[in-house]
């Protein structure tokens, strides 16, 4: 057995930490990576949607025509996403656009022969789909938030967290008014 | 000591409280591409709709499944589908080709979720389509039998109306890898008996160490495993010792069949129905939902 001297010891203590720090390092890396391909699950549906809205907006003008500023609303909010750049500012440019869609589905009802045309129905359906695909991949965007951010809190990592510049992610969270979303049903 | 006894078990219920606060109630493992657990579903209609999504999956790899639940609980149709679909990872791995029907009994409501693989061919406007106008109108008259076959014909000849890759994909499920480990099961087995009626004759025990050793070698050559050729002697002496003494002592008693080293009673050789789960799929909440 060698002999235990005060410098080895040393060593062998920057060793050990040194090994910690790798594999904290890395592990710090996945999560984050992980946050991140999320996200662009997130984008990507946001994509489907924005696409949609000229379409949306095609179907229901031809006969909404006393409501047409709804239809500006949608255009600024869809032109505000287009020229969103970071996350947060993705997230809240698409809450806008949410909220423009709520109003355009209220109007509908108004129109109730316009209910009945197949081009409507396949819209809804397609809406529909739409924001339920929103909703999972957000939701696994907060699942992969959260143990990203659980990851830079716990000790000791959360020291290497600091030291290497790992921020919190943002969480979703519902948008202030989200629970007095309008109730549509179209099948009736 | 009593007390610490109840500390731990009162920390270990504890502990398991967040796994009861999980509104999810999984209905548990697939019993095949149909699972049928609300009973909703005369037998024959269960059985020949599973030989079809199985002939399906053979021919093109998709996995089209359907389920039947009592009720939802906390969950809506859309996130109890989308969980399920996660739990049971319907569809390949990497190719996302699944698809899922939901029935739950007591709520009305059902689903079809579409894995990420098959959203271009069973799009949610045609999911639509076929819960609202082929399985809902059967729903409503109580008539699931034929409300659900119609549902995945339809479902199957909305797919189909694109073009499908064929075969050899078909072999990455696990149903399909289940079928080729039954080949290679059956091949060894017969292998095994073969061995140890040879075994079990020969008076001396060292052959079924050569035997071991031997193949002991070979797999070492094949998957560079070292260990395997002295722990494969050592299995090969034992296991001819015994069988040589079993074989000893049976044939003193008189009882020699050709499986005479089987004991007790007649053995039941599943052959027929093996389902070992689906492939590990995904999907991202496409499809549509409906109520009857």
């Amino acid at each position: 057995m060698p002999k235990i001297t005060t410098s080895r010891v040393i060593i062998g203590i920057i060793v050990i930490l040194g090994l910690w720090a790798w594999s904290g390092y890395n592990g710090l890396v996945k999560t984050d990576e992980a946050v991140k391909s999320q996200w662009a699950n997130v984008e990507a549906v946001y994509q489907r949607r924005f696409d949609l809205i000229p379409n949306a907006v095609a179907t229901v003008k031809g006969a909404a025509q006393q409501d047409l500023e709804v239809f500006g609303k949608i255009a600024e909010a869809r032109t505000r996403y287009a020229g969103a750049r970071t996350t947060d500012e993705r997230a809240a440019a698409a809450g806008e656009i949410e909220s423009a869609f709520a109003r355009l589905l209220v109007i509908v009802e108004n129109y109730p022969n316009l209910k009945s045309q197949e081009s409507f129905q396949a819209l809804i359906a397609e809406l529909e789909g739409t924001e339920n695909r929103i909703s999972v991949e957000r939701r696994r965007y907060n699942g992969a938030v959260q143990m990203y951010n659980v990851g830079i809190r716990r000790f000791p990592r959360n020291i290497l967290a600091r030291v290497f510049g790992f921020a919190r992610h943002n969480l979703f969270e519902a948008a202030v008014g989200a629970e007095t979303t309008p109730q549509v049903d179209f099948t009736k | 000591m009593v007390t610490n006894k109840l500390v731990s078990i009162i920390v270990a219920l504890i502990l398991f409280l967040p796994l009861l606060v999980f509104a999810y109630a999984s209905p548990g493992k697939s019993v095949g591409l149909v699972s049928d657990f609300a009973g909703l579903l005369s037998s024959q209609t269960r059985g020949g709709l599973e030989q079809t999504l199985r002939a399906y999956e053979q021919k093109t790899g998709r996995q089209i499944a359907v389920a039947t639940i009592n009720e939802l609980g906390d969950e809506t149709v859309e996130t109890y589908a989308v969980r399920l679909f996660q739990e049971w990872g319907i569809g390949q791995k990497g190719k996302d080709n699944g698809a899922l029907f939901l029935i739950s009994k007591n709520d009305r409501r059902m689903r079809i979720e579409v894995g990420y693989g098959l959203e271009g061919e069973l799009t949610d406007i045609e999911s639509k389509k076929i819960i609202d106008n082929v399985a809902a109108p059967y729903f409503k008259n109580n008539d699931f039998d034929t409300g659900i076959s119609a549902g995945v014909s339809a479902m199957l000849s909305a797919i189909d109306s694109q073009n499908y890759e064929a075969v050899g994909s078909s072999n990455q499920s696990k149903q399909g890898r289940g079928l080729n480990w039954e080949y290679i099961f059956w091949i060894g087995a017969g292998i095994f008996m073969w061995l140890t009626a040879i075994l079990a004759r020969s008076r001396s025990w060292w052959l079924g160490g050569v035997i071991g050793g031997a193949a002991g070698v070979v797999i070492w050559l094949v998957w560079a495993l070292w260990f395997s050729a002295p722990i494969l002697i050592v299995l090969g002496l034992f296991f001819d010792y015994i069988v040589s003494r079993k074989y000893q002592r049976a044939s003193a008693s008189g009882s020699i069949s050709n499986l005479w080293w089987i004991g007790g009673g007649p053995h039941r050789w599943d052959k027929g129905s093996g389902w070992g789960g689906f492939g590990g799929g995904s999907s991202g909440g496409g499809g549509a939902s409906g109520r009857w």
